[in-house]
């Protein structure tokens, strides 16, 4: 490992901890409170109008997330995320640094498809579908763990190119 | 994918089999709760404990519930080494031992409740929200990472490397 190389590996790694610490606290001072302001004052109300009078649905306003359930417990809690939420973040800190164009346009193409889908399950679940509720909660998990893993395999190849 | 579909299993009979049963998560709650409280009470902190619940002595307490103590990140910390290539006896190790380091993450930060509680109990929200960004996924990702170092450094020294040379 000569000079140049360290050097190249040690300023990606120091970016990556700033973008990481950078994002982060971006996300906790401004996204997260703009996104939780958005989701009490219009995305939860707009779902509302959805509902029936005398229908089994509740809703309930989370942070940046609301939560649609039913009154006779006839599907289980489903949490209704907004995209662009804190894992899409993390996982962009992570791609970022790498530069990596491949893996942020997934993560980027998958959250504007949430955007489209996911009101599109609520509206569903209200209307009875509520079947789609298990897939939603199952969904819900296992996309943030995918951005995770997206974003930590980012860092693999970029360390990996720089190291080689 | 593999990873999503085995975190994806994993969240199944977590949700249907696991949780429901309660021992498992009721053994993790309260085996935290006392070793946070071991750990307080040893470095000099006055600590109450009752089952899950624990508080610095006179002071609000936490309770750990099921579902609430980094049970369901184990499975999301498992997904990946199972799903990523490897080294069979390897990847047993780093699944006994990032569950490990994750199971004292939690003691530390059921610990890290009690305290926040005492010193600042009108943060309690945000520490609780953040305490998994803290506490568990810089332990995850950064053995993620080292796992995918591990596991390229075997297909290195791999038979199949070494026949195609």
């Amino acid at each position: 490992m000569d000079y140049r190389e360290r050097s190249e590996r040690y300023l990606f790694w120091r970016q990556l901890i700033i973008s990481l610490i950078a994002i982060g606290l971006v996300y906790i001072l401004f996204i997260r409170p703009i996104q939780s302001f958005a989701v009490r004052e219009f995305i939860l109300p707009a779902f509302d109008s959805f509902i029936k009078p005398g229908s089994d649905i509740l809703t309930a306003p989370g942070r940046d997330e609301f939560f649609l359930s039913s009154l006779s417990d006839s599907f289980p809690r489903v949490k209704i995320d907004v995209p662009f939420n804190g894992y899409f973040w993390l996982a962009m800190a992570m791609v970022w640094p790498t530069k990596n164009k491949r893996l942020g346009r997934v993560i980027w193409i998958y959250n504007w498809v949430l955007f489209l889908i996911m009101p599109i399950v609520a509206i569903s679940i209200i209307n009875g579908f509520t079947w789609l509720a298990l897939l939603a909660n199952v969904h819900d998990k296992v996309y943030k763990a995918l951005f995770l893993i997206l974003g930590v395999l980012a860092v693999r190849e970029a360390d990996k190119l720089l190291k080689d | 994918m593999k990873a999503g579909g085995v975190y994806a299993a994993w969240l199944l009979i977590y949700d249907f089999v696991v949780l429901p049963d309660g021992r498992v998560d009721t053994w993790l709650s309260i085996t935290g709760v006392k070793l946070a409280a071991a750990g307080l009470s040893f470095v000099g902190w006055e600590i109450e404990t009752a089952g899950r619940f624990i508080a610095c002595a006179g002071n609000r307490g936490v309770e750990i519930q099921n579902g609430c103590n980094g049970m369901e990140l184990l499975g999301l910390y498992a997904g990946f080494i199972i799903a990523y290539s490897g080294d069979a006896k390897k990847r047993l190790m780093f699944i006994a031992g990032g569950i490990g380091m994750l199971f004292i993450a939690n003691v530390f930060r059921i610990a890290f409740f009690a305290l926040s509680n005492l010193y600042y109990p009108q943060y309690w929200d945000p520490v609780h929200h953040y305490s998994s960004y803290v506490f568990f996924y810089p332990i995850v990702l950064t053995l993620w990472y080292l796992w995918t170092t591990v596991s390229d450094r075997n297909d290195i020294f791999s038979g199949a490397s070494l026949s195609s040379a």
